[in-house]
């Protein structure tokens, strides 16, 4: 019978649903005294906080939910929506101040920048929407063979938008940025680029509203984004001066051409015009979000809002933006914890530079294959892209007539997220073609940034890292919006 | 009379008697998880609220959110959450398809290029804004992807609670080792939950519930706090407002509404 007794008793023991030796001890109750928790923030934005009901009876014994909480503003009573409010809200929705050393550079030894947008968006129905936006950009580079200064004003996004059901109708300058890969997607065809601070910038900020009439359409997945730019504008360029002009006359190069004595002594003596007479043409864009992967069709007769050069009689470099046609492919889906995304595209007319310095036309193919990633499931970020671009032409031609390469981005986050490290990155395979951007920002004081970075940039001739060796630049710069 | 004879029948009945016990114990610790998981919560939910990270010596940080919960046919579960507040991050939202067969799908929206990205849901690790909220920890995890035990009975936040012990049968499935629960048997609602990661002696983060509140007869966690216990850094969350059952429509839980603040807008409490 002991026997019988102590197996009993070792069974209990063992048995795992009654294992009170797990029991963890009690929690010291003085963990939960209560804190003080600050107010709302005041914010156009800024949710109605509820009226704490009358029911103490059902609160939890420890605290109520609001005990030291400033008073919530009033309520209805009633358990319902709010539905449409109008909506007037306005701010500064980007202020950048940097402060930059460029350690090589002959043009200058500093480059600092001013960048300030504001807003004011009314929304005085659930069906409109009227928006007007405005930016002013400022550079001072100093110290050097070139120094300058720069203040440039501009219409940021204002627009009239029109919402019924699944239509959404935009008439104004807009900033429309289409495709799925980071840096350089492919099916980006109707936005206007921003050169002021060439690569310097993430791609949201490297692009800037332009004129146009815009149709969104939805039907259940799928959404149709027709796009018509009545009025083109090309790419924001730097003064010929800024060390990111496009054009340097100093070295007598231009950004993507090979360098020769001639082309040096023509950028030397040039007149630099622009061309952005007329219509920017149109494009169509047909998506589908959900099972089993997203993806997306771009079809788009557009012109570029980058430049070709042209050289004219005179001597001058007119920058010019013909029409060129493009035909696009892209997807995203998830797998086995990774985010693969594709965009594959042909475009014709791609303008070309004879070794006369003759413009010629071909056609090209791009194609870029990107991994996004998250190692150990954790808080660091890994974009890692694959581009390869061909022109197709048998004519021997001053530009790169092959690109393979890779670029990205890596980041993560640190000190309960109040710091951030990024690394951007870009490289050649067929050619030398080097960007590291390295980044460390503090972000705990929101929502302002604080933040050191460089850029560093190293090529051959005809490549951007190339064209931009001498440009490394140190930045020490404040990002914030209020 | 010697019992030698009978002896291997009493152990086999006693060892049907400790496994069927064990089975029932086994049962009930799952039916709780499963009383847990199957809480009335209504067919849909919107809240507003905030998320308070606080640091010792340091101001606190705040993220104002509207969320939206919508239970759909067939056992899927959407959730959109919206960034109100820092402006760094306004704007920005995230759209989760908890699928019956316990995938999920993620687009986030990022206000500054217009753009939805479709983003791998396994970075269950990742601290989700800075916060002591892991991903995973925003995903309704399914009681069918844990073994659970009662541990027994202790009293948490006044109440007397059942200890549930939650183990995940794929270890790869969960950034948590196991997480023990007290919950309140009258309402089903954990009072505090300890996390376990590496050490699976000591937790390495709390969940404490801190107040409660009945809306539309349903039950509104309305305040709560993640500790990390190693740091001390905390996490708090509370709701000032929820609305139950005002019959969201499933476009609200689309790319398109995840892309168009204006769209959900009217929705919030």
């Amino acid at each position: 019978m002991k026997k019988l007794l102590l197996m009993l008793s070792l069974s209990l023991i063992a048995f795992p649903g009654v294992a009170a030796d797990d029991l963890p001890p009690p929690r010291a109750v003085t963990q939960d005294a209560p804190d003080d928790l600050p107010p709302p923030r005041t914010t156009p934005r800024k949710p109605r906080a509820a009226q704490p009901e009358a029911a103490p009876a059902a609160a939890t014994p420890q605290a109520s939910a609001t005990d030291d909480l400033p008073p919530p503003t009033a309520r209805s009573r009633r358990p319902v929506a709010r539905g449409f409010q109008p909506v007037l809200k306005f701010g500064i929705d980007d202020l950048l101040l940097e402060a930059g050393a460029l350690p090589d550079a002959p043009e200058a030894d500093s480059y600092s920048t001013l960048r300030a947008s504001a807003y004011v968006l009314w929304q005085p129905s659930r069906d409109w929407e009227f928006r007007a936006g405005a930016r002013l950009d400022g550079m001072s580079q100093a110290g050097g063979l070139a120094s300058h200064d720069e203040m440039l004003a501009d219409t940021g996004d204002t627009y009239v938008r029109y919402r019924n059901g699944d239509t959404r109708l935009t008439l104004g300058a807009q900033t429309i940025i289409w495709g799925r890969a980071d840096e350089i997607p492919l099916a980006d065809r109707v936005s206007r680029a921003d050169l002021t601070r060439f690569s310097l910038d993430d791609l949201s900020d490297r692009r800037r509203a332009q004129l146009a009439a815009r149709w969104e359409q939805s039907f259940g997945d799928y959404k149709l984004d027709a796009v018509w730019l009545p009025l083109f504008r090309g790419a924001q360029l730097p003064d010929v001066a800024s060390v990111w002009s496009p054009i340097n006359r100093i070295t007598g190069q231009i950004i993507g051409i090979a360098p020769s004595p001639a082309l040096a002594a023509l950028v030397g003596a040039a007149q630099i015009d622009e061309d952005e007479h007329g219509s920017g043409g149109g494009a169509l864009r047909l998506t589908k979000t959900g099972e089993p992967f997203d993806f997306g069709v771009t079809l788009a007769r557009t012109r570029q809002s980058l430049p070709y050069y042209r050289v004219d009689a005179g001597p001058s470099l007119t920058a010019i933006h013909p029409y060129n046609s493009f035909v696009g492919a892209d997807f995203e889906l998830v797998s086995s914890g990774l985010t693969w995304r594709m965009e594959l595209g042909y475009t014709g007319d791609v303008p070309v530079t004879l070794a006369t310095t003759a413009m010629d036309k071909t056609h090209s193919l791009d194609w870029i294959g990107a991994l996004e990633f998250f190692p150990g499931g954790g808080d660091t970020r890994v974009n890692l892209q694959l581009v390869a671009h061909a022109l197709q032409t048998d004519r021997s031609i001053l530009e790169l007539k092959e690109y393979y390469g890779a670029n990205g981005e890596i980041e993560t986050g640190f000190g309960q997220g109040r710091w951030k490290a990024a690394l951007r990155f870009a490289t050649g395979f067929n050619v030398r073609d080097v960007y590291l951007g390295p980044k460390l920002s503090y972000v705990g004081w929101e929502p302002h940034e604080l933040y050191v970075a460089a850029h560093y940039f190293d090529g051959e001739a005809r490549t951007l890292g190339g064209f931009h060796q001498d440009h490394s630049l140190i930045t020490l710069g404040l990002r914030t919006r209020f | 009379m010697s019992f030698t004879p009978l002896l291997p029948l009493v152990r086999f009945l006693l060892l049907a008697l400790l496994l069927g016990a064990a089975s029932a114990q086994a049962d009930e610790a799952s039916d709780l998880a499963q009383k847990v998981y199957d809480r009335p919560n209504g067919r849909d939910l919107t809240t507003l609220g905030r998320m308070v990270l606080t640091e010792k010596g340091r101001a606190p940080r705040i993220r104002e959110i509207v969320t939206y919960r919508l239970d759909k046919s067939g056992g899927e579960t959407a959730n959109l959450i919206r960034f109100l507040d820092p402006e760094d991050i306004a704007g920005t939202g995230l759209l989760s398809i908890d699928k019956a067969d316990g995938s999920t799908d993620q687009w986030l929206y990022l206000p500054a290029l217009d753009r939805v990205r479709r983003i791998s849901s396994d970075r269950k690790g990742g601290r989700f804004v800075g916060s002591d909220l892991y991903f995973e920890d925003l995903q309704e995890r399914k009681p069918s992807k844990d073994r659970h035990r009662l541990l027994g009975k202790q009293t948490e936040n006044g109440l007397l609670c059942e200890v549930l012990e939650s183990v995940p049968l794929d270890p790869k499935e969960s950034v948590y080792s196991r997480r023990i629960s007290w919950v309140d048997p009258d309402t089903a609602i954990p009072q505090r939950v300890d996390y376990f990661e590496k050490d699976p002696a000591s937790p390495s983060k709390r969940w404490l519930l801190r107040g409660k509140k009945r809306n539309q007869d349903y039950w509104t966690l309305t305040d709560s706090r993640m500790i990390d216990l190693e740091s001390g850094h905390e996490t708090r969350m509370v709701v000032d407002a929820a609305l139950y059952d005002q019959r969201l429509p499933a476009k609200l839980f689309t790319s398109q509404a995840l892309a168009d603040e204006s769209l959900e807008s009217e929705y919030r409490p």
